[in-house]
């Protein structure tokens, strides 16, 4: 198991990403009135952000059409079309910790409505960009393997509750959890992911 | 003594050098006391500093009398000094400059004008004369009026400083800060427009900035004059060290803008605050011998008041409405001297689009003229806008002319020899724009008459170099009185054709007809599509502001109004989430309504217009919170004041058990909340069961689901089939990202709301 903490405040979202992700839709810049709220709203997640990426490679086995690593099975046509052929399947987690929601609460129990919206939408991002980077490295350090695309729970037909089977990988290094039934991750700002890895020049089936 | 000639006789051959700073190199001296003083207490210590400029390199010494007149000296004590101070400082002066020029200096008096201060007119021009009068019965060479920020207090020194000398050499000075404002809101082009046609020889800019600072604020005076240039920046911007002021520029980093501002036409270089004898050393090296560049001066046809120029290079609305002809109230409280009831007219015209304002005493001989001055003179600086004076007794109207803060317009001369001149004179001598009527002795009816009184006129204006200064009224006479108004159109047309300046007193046309504005509007268009550039007419008629926006739109005179967001005050307060400013309108709105009608009638319609611009895609998803972020601490303080029964209808909000993304229903709950509604917000992960008992115990007006996920979106089923099993009939409205319309009637809900704005109006479609 590789765990990689990131300094959150090297993780600089694009202005298109930023615009989208906080409710600018069309706009072509964010309004100048914003920009304060948009800075106020870095530095405070700044303060509590702690982006941890941690992954994992297991050995796949495929029976009777069935794909499966770590005695978990992998259900459904999305992991099917990605991950098939596989040779090693890395599981990644991302969290930016539990302090990241207990903000955004404070936020909006103290009518900062617009603060905490923002930080939302600036977190959810950061987090993707940690898991993304640390995705991208190991593409790099792995040339003689391809990389599928990377997947997770809740895309197409790949079930939320696979969650719970990543979760427990991690358990021991990471404060993460998964609420019952739901299989939604707390803190919310952890995210969950699958890469397949092939030889290079072999045709995936 | 040098006269005026000669001294422009030298500027035009070559740029001269004024000295440097006093009051610091008298300080090094070890003198603090007031500088003037030191006139008579300290001679030799003045003469030394103006010795060191001269040795220096300087042209030109100023006399130790900024502060020497007797409004400002009454602040020390010693305004019974004024004659030895100012005298004594001559003579020094002069013998340490020998034959190099001595310029008198004269500062403002550190008092404002009525009515930002207490000083009229002729309190300011009485002070300035006397200093002046000193001086040039000891022969200075010229006087330097410097660092003024009043346009108005420069007026008064300038007419001061000529009444005493035809004579001397005269340079008017202003002082901007780094935006290009004097302290009463003057800029430099206003500056150049209302000094240029006064009888000055020289206008300039000196101390509050650096060099750097004021090189594009000379620069853009210089485009605006004909008169000689001065320039006399501080030793960069001042900075405050251990308690002391002090000037950073060296001699070297200063001198390095000498080239720009000669490229800019100076004529005159010096140095103010913080400048030393070393500074001077430097200047002269660099400036050597120059030969001055020559200018070419921009023409415009504007008018201002201290803070606006308005040019006639768009059509301009010129009130009528200061006005007591058929107003009895108003004329009783012209002739009572109310000055507010003049202020108010000022106000609600400028609301409504005036840009200037014609102010008409009525029948003169009944109002008192210190009245007249006071208007004159407050009117610009209360209500910002440049006034025409429409004052018919020639005393009244050089009195009127003589006061007035800026540019005017003068509101008319007949064409007649004798009325254009006297009426030239006077705008010579006072500053301002003039409104030429096509009449002569007779009225005229058609077109051929007005065009000759038009040629003659014109004839005249150009003998006496007036042409740039006028804009010419063909006269409109009433319709009911044989009027013609074509006969006027064909005049604006021929005039316009010309490149003259148009205007005319539009609602004459209509007088004693019914339905006037029609009349007023059908003329105005008219007169438009033929050129006209202004009319004095009533701002206040709909009907007639609103056609000539259609039709300078049409006529491509003006942009098509842009579909902005332009909502009532209160709308864009809440926008801008100013919460002071929704809370400042709501205390007034306290003062005449209840808290249940300000929300009913004004809160909640703001915070509707707020979601119908959200859902044009007016605005967008932070703006909306933050007009919700802004308002609902108001509608917390009414609300609790209202009673119980009248706190608005209960709104519960939950996110569903297993969902934890809770942003949306945050959202959601803050804009309801806004929109006058009380909102119990359950949280997320809530259970069914406690959902339910809220249900059942607050009687919601409705309830909201949020379920974000698609394993948590089933959980709306079991909550609407719980209240159902209880007997609970209460609307539910879902939203989350994994629902739909669809889904949601699938699951039993009555509403999907796909944002907080639909929330809002299907409540407002449930309740009220």
């Amino acid at each position: 198991m590789s765990k990689v903490e990131l300094d959150p405040r090297e993780i600089k979202i694009p202005d298109n990403v930023l615009r989208a992700k906080l409710g600018f839709g069309k706009a072509k810049k964010i309004p100048e009135h914003f920009k304060e709220y948009v800075m106020k709203a870095y530095e405070e997640l700044i303060k509590v952000a702690k982006p941890v990426v941690l992954w994992k490679d297991f050995e796949t086995n495929e029976t009777k059409g069935s794909l499966f690593f770590n005695g978990i099975e992998l259900r459904g046509d999305l992991a099917k079309k990605h991950l098939a052929g596989s040779k090693i399947i890395t599981v990644f987690l991302a969290t930016l910790g539990k302090r990241v929601d207990e903000k955004i609460e404070e936020c909006f129990k103290e009518g900062n409505d617009l603060l905490g919206f923002f930080i939302d939408g600036i977190a959810s991002e950061m987090v993707e960009y940690a898991l993304r980077k640390v995705d991208s490295d190991l593409r790099t350090k792995r040339p003689h393997l391809e990389g599928s695309f990377r997947i997770s729970p809740g895309y197409g037909d790949l079930p939320l509750s696979l969650n719970k089977e990543i979760v427990r990988i991690f358990k021991d290094e990471v404060d993460v959890n998964v609420i019952e039934d739901s299989y939604v991750l707390v803190p919310r700002k952890t995210i969950t992911g699958l890469v397949g890895w092939r030889e290079k020049n072999e045709e995936q089936t | 003594m040098r006269s005026r000639h000669e001294i422009a006789k030298i500027l035009s051959e070559k740029v001269l050098l004024l000295d440097g700073a006093y009051g610091t190199e008298f300080m090094k001296l070890g003198h603090e006391e007031l500088p003037e003083e030191l006139n008579i207490k300290a001679p030799e210590v003045v003469f030394k500093v103006h010795k060191t400029y001269i040795e220096s390199g300087a042209d030109i010494v100023l006399t130790n009398t900024f502060g020497a007149t007797k409004m400002k000296l009454r602040k020390h004590g010693l305004e019974r000094k004024l004659d030895p101070i100012v005298r004594n400082a001559v003579r020094i002066a002069r013998k340490a400059a020998g034959e190099k020029l001595v310029f008198g200096d004269i500062g403002p008096t550190g008092e404002l004008p009525f009515p930002l201060g207490d000083v009229l007119f002729e309190e300011f021009y009485e002070n300035f004369r006397e200093t002046a009068r000193i001086m040039v019965e000891e022969g200075v060479d010229g006087i330097i009026l410097e660092t003024f920020s009043d346009i108005l207090e420069l007026k008064a020194a300038v007419l001061a400083v000529r009444d005493v000398s035809k004579d001397v050499f005269l340079i008017a000075h202003m002082t901007f800060d780094e935006k290009g404002r004097s302290l009463t809101g003057t800029d430099p082009v206003n500056f150049a427009l209302t000094f240029d046609e006064m009888d000055v020889d020289a206008l300039g800019i000196n101390c509050s900035l650096g060099p750097e600072e004021i090189l594009p604020i000379f620069q853009e005076l210089s485009h605006y004059t004909d008169k000689f240039l001065v320039v006399e920046p501080n030793a960069g911007k001042p900075i405050l060290e251990n308690g002391k002021t002090v000037y950073p520029l060296k001699p070297e980093d200063f001198a390095v803008h000498i080239d720009s501002y000669y490229e800019a036409g100076v004529n005159i270089f010096g140095g103010c605050c913080g400048t030393t004898p070393e500074h001077i050393k430097l200047f002269r090296k660099v400036l050597g011998n120059r030969k001055p560049l020559q200018r070419k001066k921009k023409k415009i046809v504007a008018i201002s008041s201290p803070s606006k120029l308005v040019t006639f290079d768009h059509f301009v609305v010129i009130g009528e409405r200061i006005n007591p002809a058929g107003r009895k109230k108003l004329w009783k409280q012209m002739q009572e001297g109310n000055l507010n009831v003049v202020m108010n007219e000022a106000k609600i015209q400028v609301e409504k689009g005036a840009e200037v304002l014609d102010v008409n005493f009525g029948i003169e001989t009944q109002v008192d003229p210190s009245y007249v001055e006071k208007v004159v003179q407050s009117l610009p600086y209360t209500a910002s806008v440049p006034l025409s004076l429409d004052v018919q007794s020639l005393n009244l109207a050089e009195r009127s002319l003589r006061v007035y803060p800026g540019r005017p317009l003068f509101n008319s001369s007949k064409v007649t020899e004798k009325d254009l001149e006297e009426k030239i004179n006077m705008l010579k001598r006072y500053g301002g724009v003039l409104i030429v009527l096509l009449m002569g002795k007779d009225v005229p009816k058609t077109f051929e008459e007005r065009k000759r009184n038009f040629e003659k006129a014109l004839k005249i204006l150009e003998e006496h170099h007036f042409l740039d200064r006028v804009l010419f009224d063909p006269g409109v006479l009433p319709l009911g009185a044989e009027g013609r108004p074509t006969e006027v159109l064909k005049t604006v047309e021929y005039i316009s054709e010309m490149g003259f300046k148009t205007t005319v007193g539009l609602s004459n046309l209509s007088f004693g007809l019914p339905d006037r504005s029609f009349y007023n509007t059908a003329f105005l268009v008219l007169g438009i599509s033929k050129g006209l550039s202004s009319a004095i007419m009533n701002p206040l008629d709909e009907n007639l502001m609103k056609t000539l926006d259609s039709t300078l739109v049409i006529l491509e005179k003006k942009d098509l109004p842009k579909a902005e967001v332009k909502e009532e005050k209160l709308v864009e307060a809440i926008l801008s989430g100013k919460r002071e400013d929704v809370e400042k309108e709501v205390e007034n709105l306290l003062k005449e309504k209840d808290p249940l009608s300000i929300i009913e009638e004004h809160l909640r319609p703001a915070m509707e217009k707020i979601g119908l611009l959200y859902d044009k895609g007016k605005i967008f998803l932070p703006q909306l919170i933050l007009a919700a972020q802004t308002v609902k601490p108001i509608f917390d303080k009414l609300a609790s004041m209202l009673s119980s029964e009248n706190q608005g209808e209960t709104f519960i909000i939950a996110t569903v058990k297993g969902d934890v993304h809770d942003i949306g229903k945050n959202i959601v709950a803050s804009v309801i909340r806004s929109s006058g509604y009380r909102v119990m917000d359950l949280g997320k992960d809530v259970d069914t069961e406690r959902i339910v008992e809220a249900v059942e115990k607050e009687k919601p007006v409705a309830l909201g689901l949020s379920a974000m996920m698609t394993t948590t979106v089933g959980r709306i089923k079991e909550v609407v089939e719980s209240l159902k099993k209880k007997g609970l009939k209460v609307p539910v409205i879902v939203g989350g990202a994994s629902l739909n319309e669809k889904l949601a009637k699938e699951l039993g809900a009555d509403y999907y709301a796909k944002n907080a704005s639909e929330a809002v109006k299907i409540l407002k479609s449930l309740g009220r």
